[in-house]
């Protein structure tokens, strides 16, 4: 009798049934094959999380003066002054405080790197008014290229940065706001060197976010000397 | 040895042929990627003899046409210049080198544009100078136009390359002399003066320098 | 045949087809990798190798190193600066050929094989210069104290990109007693070509 399955006769399940009809769907055309074979690899992806976004790995937060390992860098940042004239070449400019971050910097590449190279590897938080040397708001916290300055014996901009030396650096920038917070974050950025993928060119690129130092912040008055004050 | 020579005599044959052939086929990177880019299609003339040359350029609104006729004196030592200020300025010395004055008389249509152009000087060893403000050193390197080609004061129209420039406000004279100081060695003695816009095309003047006149003598 | 056998044997012929350009192709990324590139030998640098005090002769130049001098600080018209490391000075003569040339690459290569350049304004004193036109100038390059030993000063014309162009290559004759003669030494002065006064 139609609709009652006799005995021995298995009522064939909604599921066996899309199951053949996938399998002959996919055995129709070798193209479907290769549908079948992205649809499983998607399907796989699902237990980890799919297609929503990677969480971002926790940058360590680290406490002034730590010697952080951002490469292609090794830098130590200990404390920041401020002030509307700091000496040297930071003068005072209509509207805006100079803000030098100090510490140290090395750097671990085999060859000399630009200082614009450091440019990408540190950004400045939490300071109202972040602005470079000329009063340009920064972009999104991205340290100005031309920033990099040693201090001793006198304010010089430091160009490039020689392999295998520790240099004292400041870093220059300025906030148009009339006060800068007790303490500022600096998150500090790796770069892997890699080639482009543009160009037949090699390049530090992919940058991920590492650390983040809270730098204590003090006002200053003008403390450092400028080239002319120190040539004999 | 004369059997290979007979059993290879058609290869033998057809090498300088293929030889050619090969050459031949190479050939267009002369035409392609050498020609076009050094100065190889002058306008000739010589120093105190008016030179007409004319060369049509593109720019962000089409074409324009550069259209003047210069007469070139023939080069001098020099060791100042006398910037807009009428302030006179001395070159700084260089140990084996001199400077060259070379004036450039030019009549052109005050509205032809003809900023941008570059001038060197030839020797006879086929050495050649570019003008620029850099080598000449002190406050040449900033008091000189980094083009001689116009009066600095008044340049007249430029090509609009989409930098929004203004057009100056004083008109180009109709007949003007430019002073072109190179720095040069010392025994190097120009025998022609060229000019130009775009490569190929130049204006290659022959001039007879005189190493011997008063360096400090204004022309 | 029945129909599904058919469609089978067409479903694995297209697959061998795909799996065979696949493993080809994916051989030929592996071979193509290990094989050195041609490019690369002839774009190499063309190095000359020369001792200080001897011409070497570039396509564009005649380079000469006349002398190499070291210090912790270095001085300009403007400005001193000094070195956590060591300042490396190499007076240099430089005469272009036939055409307005400048020192465009300047490199100090250790034993390591680190490449040092200049890091300091004012460290190339060597102009743009006319063809004939010997120039006296000096580049001042810094080095951690043991990268002294063997290091090799490279001068070049054609700019930062080292291929396709020949170098003069001195080997500095510097060594770890240099250091020492560093941390007592008067700043560097490089020389300047051009003589600011009135003639």
């Amino acid at each position: 009798m139609e609709g009652n399955p006799g005995p021995g006769e298995v009522r064939p399940s909604a599921l066996r049934r899309l199951l053949e009809a996938s399998v002959t769907w996919v055995l129709a055309r070798p193209r479907n094959a290769g549908y079948a074979v992205v649809v499983a690899a998607l399907l796989l992806t699902v237990p980890f999380g799919g297609l929503a976004a990677a969480p971002e790995d926790e940058p360590e937060a680290v406490t002034a003066g730590t010697t952080v390992r951002a490469a292609p860098w090794e830098l130590t940042l200990e404390r920041a002054v401020w002030g509307p004239e700091l000496g040297g070449d930071f003068l005072e400019q209509e509207g805006v405080q100079h803000v030098l971050v100090l510490g140290t910097l090395r750097s671990t590449a085999g060859t000399t790197l630009s200082a614009s190279e450091l440019g990408s590897s540190v950004r400045i938080r939490d300071l109202p008014g972040a602005a470079d040397a000329f009063g340009t708001p920064l972009e999104d916290g991205l340290l100005p290229w031309d920033s990099l300055w040693t201090l001793e014996p006198a304010t010089v901009s430091l160009r490039a940065v020689a392999p295998g030396l520790t240099y004292d650096v400041g870093l220059h920038l300025t906030t148009t706001e009339q006060t800068v917070p007790a303490e500022i974050q600096v998150e500090l950025y790796s770069k892997t060197y890699r080639e482009s993928s543009l160009e037949d060119t090699m390049l530090w690129t992919d940058e991920r976010r590492t650390a983040v130092v809270t730098v204590p912040t003090r006002r200053s008055g003008p403390v450092y000397l400028s080239s002319w004050e120190v040539l004999p | 040895m004369t059997g290979w020579w007979r059993r290879n005599r058609w290869a033998l044959l057809a090498l300088p042929f293929v030889l050619l052939l090969a050459a031949g086929a190479g050939s267009y990177r002369v035409w392609n990627f050498w020609n076009p880019y050094e100065l190889t299609d002058p306008v000739a003339g010589r120093s105190g003899e008016p030179v007409r040359f004319t060369h049509t350029l593109e720019d962000d609104r089409g074409s324009y046409t550069v259209d003047l006729t210069v007469t070139a004196a023939d080069p001098v030592p020099a060791d100042h210049f006398t910037d807009q200020e009428g302030m006179m300025h001395y070159f700084p010395r260089s140990e084996g080198s001199r400077v060259w004055r070379t004036d450039l008389t030019v009549q052109a249509d005050p509205a032809s544009p003809l900023t941008g152009c570059q001038v060197r000087l030839v020797d006879g060893l086929g050495r050649a100078t570019l003008y620029r403000t850099s080598p000449l050193g002190g406050e040449a390197s900033l008091g000189l136009p980094g083009s001689p080609c116009v009066p600095p004061g008044a340049p007249g129209p430029s090509p609009d390359f989409g930098f929004g420039l203004e057009e100056p406000a004083a008109t180009r004279p109709a007949t003007y002399t430019v002073p072109v100081y190179v720095r040069t060695a010392q025994d190097f003695v120009p025998e022609s003066i060229e000019i130009w816009w775009e490569t190929p095309w130049h204006l290659s003047i022959d001039v007879d320098a005189d190493a011997e006149a008063d360096a400090g003598e204004e022309g | 045949m029945s129909v599904a056998a058919e469609l089978a044997t067409r479903w694995a012929g297209r697959a061998g087809t795909i799996a065979f350009v696949l493993v080809a192709l994916a051989l030929g990324r592996v071979v193509g990798d290990q094989v050195p590139s041609p490019i690369d030998s002839y774009a190499r640098p063309h190095e000359v190798v020369a001792s200080q005090g001897r011409p070497v002769q570039l396509r564009a130049a005649t380079i000469t190193v006349d002398g190499v001098t070291v210090s912790r600080s270095f001085q300009t018209s403007s400005s001193l600066y000094e070195s956590p490391g060591i300042f490396v000075l190499a007076d240099v003569t430089f005469t272009p050929t036939l055409e307005d040339s400048a020192l465009g690459h300047v490199e100090i290569v250790d034993r390591q094989g680190r490449s040092f350049t200049v890091t300091r304004t004012g460290g190339n004193t060597c102009p743009l210069t006319a063809p004939g036109l010997p120039t006296r100038c000096s580049v001042v390059l810094e080095l951690p104290p043991d990268a002294l030993p063997g290091a090799t000063l490279r001068l070049g014309t054609d700019g930062t990109d080292t291929a396709y162009q020949d170098l003069a290559v001195v080997d500095l004759g510097l060594d770890a007693q240099d250091a020492q003669l560093a941390a007592d030494a008067e700043p560097l002065e490089p020389r300047e070509p051009l003589l600011e006064e009135g003639g």
